[in-house]
């Protein structure tokens, strides 16, 4: 009799570790995330510009490595003043204004320029990506879109301007993009394209 | 087993107890005490919301913050954000409330000359000392430069632009011996600016009483007199409706847009920035070609140094 019960109570021990081996893995599904580092780069690269474009200063001017200066273009931040340029260049596509500066939406629209212009340095000293204002910028400039077009609706000698069809496809790519804000924002303002 | 059944047949017999009247005793134990409790507990409930409501009026507000005991305005202070940040249409009661504005940038208005005076003494004795620890001395501004802030950010928050000519005013200031004080100042009338511009967007859609009601102490207030509280009357009336405006027109308006286009050229960059998105929020007959100049910028800066 005493052997059964102990039986009883073993089994008991066992399912009950299987529940909270089942509780455990459950739960672990539902609160794990994975961590992901944020993008860093090794330092700002305007400091390599004299490394890159002169290696050497025994054959200057000739030694200027061209092709590095062109490509060191595409990994520097926007001019200073960008932020000032671009508050100016939306407000001027929600006023409707017909000399809105597409340059500057189109910049906007970059995802790697907005990257470029939002490097955060680290308490411990490393540079990373601050990828929500990066983005932020990128949807304001889509919002401004959306309202340059809807203020044109009313507007019956409306033109599109060359560098607009441009931001067209720009915005075409980015109703596919993988953020959803982003994406939702992107077809807001495709759905007001005058095409 | 038959001397239980007896006992049983017995108390069957004895039936219920005799009913009497209740009596007066009774009665008021039963009713009076209890009414009287309830009394006493409505009393009380009627006493505290007097009590509440009249801590929420405007001029109890007023009198904190004219209050000599910092504590006491900053209580006052944090009470009042209370109310004017939230959207519910239950804050209306203060948010359109022009009268209450118009005493609220009043006290902008004397807070901002009286801090003006006081930095040019302060900048007069850091000029004077030769303590390597001088800009320490600013530090004594710091109750009188945060009233300062607050009131910019609460201006800010009313239905009607009466606080704009204010905030213009501080915009304008650009000769403080404070810079980093002075250039934070600006900084914050910007965003009140900003604010205002959106809650004035935000009037077409409160109910037409308050509105109505809004406009017509603006009209008595802009007619009243020849005053600077006149004059902001006066052009939150050309903002929110011009066919309001008394005899005399547009004297004593302040427009936004032509204090913007003078920010436009602001050294600092932050400042240009800001200027350049209000105006989304107020137009003018030279905002695009502003914008259009700020579409330029070269990205010209400030530096301010950490000196407090």
């Amino acid at each position: 009799m005493a052997q059964k019960e102990q039986g009883l109570v073993v089994r008991g021990l066992l399912l009950l570790a299987a529940i909270g081996g089942l509780v455990a893995f459950v739960l672990t599904l539902l609160f794990w995330r994975p961590y992901t580092q944020p993008p860093t780069l090794a330092g700002p690269p305007e400091y390599s510009i004299p490394a890159v474009v002169v290696p050497s200063l025994s054959g200057f001017p000739s030694a200027i490595s061209w092709y590095s200066v062109y490509q060191l273009g595409e990994t520097l931040p926007s001019a200073p003043g960008w932020n000032v340029r671009y508050n100016a260049a939306t407000t001027l596509a929600r006023r409707g204004s017909p000399s809105v500066p597409w340059h500057s939406i189109r910049e906007m629209l970059d995802e790697k320029q907005q990257m470029r212009n939002q490097r955060v340095r680290l308490a411990d000293g490393r540079y990373v990506y601050d990828e929500a204002t990066a983005r932020a910028f990128m949807i304001s400039a889509l919002r401004a879109i959306a309202a340059w077009h809807e203020q044109q609706k009313s507007n019956p000698k409306r033109e599109v301007p060359t560098e607009l069809r441009e931001i067209y496809t720009i915005v075409d790519k980015l109703t596919h993009s993988e953020f959803d804000e982003l994406k939702k924002q992107a077809e807001k303002a495709h759905a007001t394209f005058f095409r | 087993m038959d001397s239980a059944s007896a006992n049983n047949a017995a108390k069957s017999d004895q039936g219920l107890p005799p009913v009497q009247p209740p009596s007066g005793r009774f009665i008021a134990q039963l009713f009076v005490i209890p009414g009287l409790i309830i009394f006493v507990v409505v009393i009380l409930f009627i006493a505290s919301t007097f009590l509440v409501r009249h801590e929420r009026e405007p001029a109890h507000f007023l009198n904190q913050l004219d209050s000599d005991n910092a504590d006491i305005r900053w209580r006052g202070a944090s009470d009042l954000a209370q109310i004017l940040k939230r959207p519910e249409p239950a804050t209306l009661r203060w948010k359109a409330d022009p009268k209450f504005a118009l005493d609220l940038a009043e006290r902008l208005d004397l807070a901002f000359r009286r801090l003006l005076e006081e930095e040019k003494t302060v900048g007069g004795q850091i000029a004077a000392s030769t303590d390597k620890d001088k800009l320490l001395l600013w530090r004594k501004l710091r109750d009188d430069r945060d009233h300062v802030y607050y009131l910019t950010g609460a201006v800010g928050e009313f239905h009607a632009p009466v606080g704009a000519p204010v905030l213009c005013a501080i915009l304008k200031h650009d000769g403080s011996p404070d810079v980093k004080g002075n250039l934070l100042r600006r900084h914050k009338a910007m965003w009140a600016l900003i604010n205002m511009g959106e809650n004035l967007k935000g009037f077409a859609n409160i109910p037409t009483e308050q509105r109505q009601n809004l406009l017509a102490v603006l009209k008595e207030e802009a007619a009243a007199s020849a005053g600077a509280r006149a004059g902001w009357a006066r052009t939150a009336l050309f903002y929110l409706d011009k066919t309001a405006l008394p005899s005399g027109g547009m004297q004593g308006v302040v427009k936004v847009d032509e204090t913007l286009v003078a920010t436009a050229d602001a050294d600092d960059r932050f400042l240009r920035a800001l200027t350049a998105m209000s105006f989304n929020f107020w137009d003018g007959e030279n905002a695009e070609a502003t914008l259009l100049k700020l579409a330029n910028d070269t990205g010209r800066d400030t530096r301010i140094e950490k000196d407090d």
